[in-house]
């Protein structure tokens, strides 16, 4: 069973998405805790990369203190923002809790492992 | 004419143009305009935790544990107030509603920390630098920082803003390290319970005023000489008037003498003993007696900055120290009024001031009279359970100024349309218009009532061009509302008439 991966630095963002994202699909998340659509779409990943079939999903709070460069170089303003990560470069992305967004990225994730 | 502020040499060769010291309400306002206007900028901001432990992210005391938690809680607890008397305009309730401390203190938190947030991300997008780090000056243009693990570091600039506010006071009686502040409030894990609060000042009673309506427990506030003092006297009489009839003990003329903890099974409890002998056990005990400016680290002294020794503020004309390059706003700036929009627009008119000579040619515009900050005529708000608004003079005010007899006092009690449907006192609330008997014109407005805030904003834009009884008069009221009462009033003090209302 999948479970959320948490990324703390630029170090494990390289290897979980970069690298990762090179064999199968990554879905982003930057999150607070202060933030309730954060929370919303923090529990639907949860459920759903439970049956995944080899995408993942990795985290970041925007909170922590190694993930600052992480969180400008995808020009984060708002959150919750989202990324899909695909053959180790970002292809798409959505900020807030858009249940359509997400949904569309959950399914070309778990497409692209078949 | 050819007019440096300070020498300012923009090929100065400081790691920074201008350094912000303080990211509250006048650190960012002056660095985020400073940065616009072409410099380079970097603000500093670091929170030494509160002696309970408090701490809190970017933005100063007003977004953490000032202006925004307060007014957030003061809602809370008038929603409290509509719910109990909604039976009386027909909404069934069994009368039995309950409120969660938890729930309330999680969410403003969470708004708060959404606050930080969006500040480092508008910083970073302005391209201001921001230092979470702890500054004190070791040169006249260096300051030592220490991030919160103790590294340190050196940088520097060509000028400096000092904005770095102030800190609640604690009380100097034994035990006074019991107490929390302000600073711990609106964090508080549990809820507060029976409170007793020290001071008498607009924090003081703010406080004690949503605490008793959140129905936390009984709160008894220990009022060392008068309630809001250097407030207009018939005003505050209401304010106290509505918090007695909610339920909020006021004890006058006395002050804490001795703070005991007292260990009660699993909860810490404090006895409080008072100078008129009597004591009473309370969960928390809330130290509201005033604020002192955050300037003890700075290391000012060393540069010969001009300080009042008594309260730790630096002096400052037109936001500018005895030392040229060195600046300072908001509440660390000695007499001028501890408000949030002063702070943020001393700040922005300071940095385009600062940027006046910073022109390609390397000649000077002049700068005018309306772009320095004017301290007069700013209207502010008390948000006791019955708000206070007021903007210009108070009667005391009025009459040590011009003597009593050169003034007019203009008075109303009334009961806004809203209460007369409730059990209340009548005439709860009250309007006054302070005019100069010579002219007319107006010279304080006062009122306490609902949203008293949102009433008098408009009114001190008037103030401001020069409003004249008259214009007051002549203007149609909006009919029926609490702040008609303030372009009908006719009724003077000196008239000896009943100033109360009765009937529509």
């Amino acid at each position: 069973m999948t479970e959320i991966v948490y990324v703390k630095n630029k170090d494990e963002f390289k290897e979980k998405v970069l690298e990762k994202s090179k064999t199968s699909p990554v879905i982003l998340d930057f999150y607070a805790d202060w933030c309730p659509p954060c929370r919303k779409l923090g529990e639907t990943l949860t459920e759903k990369v439970k049956s995944s079939n080899g995408w993942t999903v990795v985290k970041v709070n925007v909170d922590d203190e190694d993930v600052g460069e992480i969180a400008e170089d995808h020009e984060v303003q708002g959150i919750p923002a989202v990324f899909y990560y695909e053959g180790g470069e970002k292809k798409d992305n959505f900020v807030g809790f858009n249940a359509a967004k997400l949904d569309e990225f959950i399914n070309k994730a778990a497409s692209a492992g078949k | 004419e050819i007019k440096n502020i300070d020498d300012y040499n923009p090929n100065h060769g400081f790691d920074y143009d201008i350094i912000v010291i303080g990211g509250g309400s006048g650190g960012l306002s002056a660095s985020k305009e400073a940065q616009k206007l072409g410099f380079r900028v970097a603000v500093l901001d670091f929170v030494k935790p509160s002696p309970q432990g408090s701490t809190w992210g970017l933005g100063g005391t007003c977004v953490n544990v000032g202006c925004i938690p307060k007014k957030l809680m003061h809602h809370a607890a008038l929603l409290g107030e509509h719910a109990h008397h909604a039976t009386e305009f027909g909404w069934k309730n069994d009368g039995n509603i309950v409120h969660d401390w938890e729930t309330l203190k999680d969410n403003v938190q969470d708004h708060i920390k959404g606050l930080n947030f969006g500040y480092k991300v508008q910083l970073r997008d302005e391209g201001v630098t921001y230092i979470n780090k702890l500054g004190k000056f070791i040169g006249p243009n260096q300051l030592e920082v220490v991030d919160k693990k103790g590294r340190t570091d050196v940088i520097s600039a060509a000028r400096f803003i000092i904005a770095v506010g102030g800190r609640p006071v604690l009380p100097d009686c034994p035990g006074g390290e019991h107490a929390i502040t302000s600073d711990d409030l609106f964090m508080l894990k549990k809820s507060p319970g029976k409170t007793c609060v020290i001071g008498a000042g607009y924090v003081a009673l703010e406080c004690a005023g949503f605490i008793t309506n959140l129905k936390q427990g009984d709160v008894t506030v220990l009022v060392r000489s008068k309630p809001l003092r250097g407030f207009d006297r018939d005003i505050v009489d209401k304010v106290v008037d509505t918090m007695k009839s909610q339920g909020t003990n006021l004890i006058i003329g006395v002050t804490p003498t001795n703070i005991e903890k007292i260990t009660n099974g699993d909860k810490d409890q404090f006895k409080v003993t008072y100078s008129n002998g009597e004591s009473d056990i309370f969960d928390t005990v809330l130290c509201a007696t005033g604020r002192k400016a955050d300037t003890d680290k700075l290391n000012l002294e060393s540069l010969g900055i001009e300080m009042n020794n008594k309260n730790g503020k630096i002096i400052a004309t037109n936001e500018q120290t005895n030392v040229p390059h060195i600046y300072a706003i908001g509440d660390v700036v000695d007499n001028t009024p501890e408000l949030t929009p002063v702070a943020i627009m001393a700040g922005k008119l300071l940095a385009k001031r600062l940027s006046s000579n910073l022109n390609k040619d390397n000649v000077t515009t002049t700068i005018n009279a309306h772009d320095y900050m004017n301290y007069n005529t700013i209207a502010t708000t008390v948000f006791t359970p019955l708000e206070l608004g007021t903007v210009g003079l108070t009667e005391e005010q009025a009459i040590e100024k011009y003597g009593e007899e050169n003034i007019e006092v203009y008075l109303s009690h009334f009961t806004p349309l809203e209460h007369t449907l409730l059990h209340l006192d009548e005439n709860n609330c009250i309007a006054k218009i302070i005019v100069t008997k010579a002219d007319n014109n107006v010279i304080g407005m006062h009122i306490a009532s609902p949203n008293a805030g949102e009433i008098i904003q408009g009114y001190s834009v008037a103030m401001r061009k020069g409003l004249n009884y008259n214009d007051l008069q002549n203007t149609v009221g909006i009919h029926p509302t609490v702040t008609e009462e303030l372009v009908t009033l006719t009724i003077t003090k000196s008239s000896g008439k009943d100033a109360n209302k009765s009937g529509c």
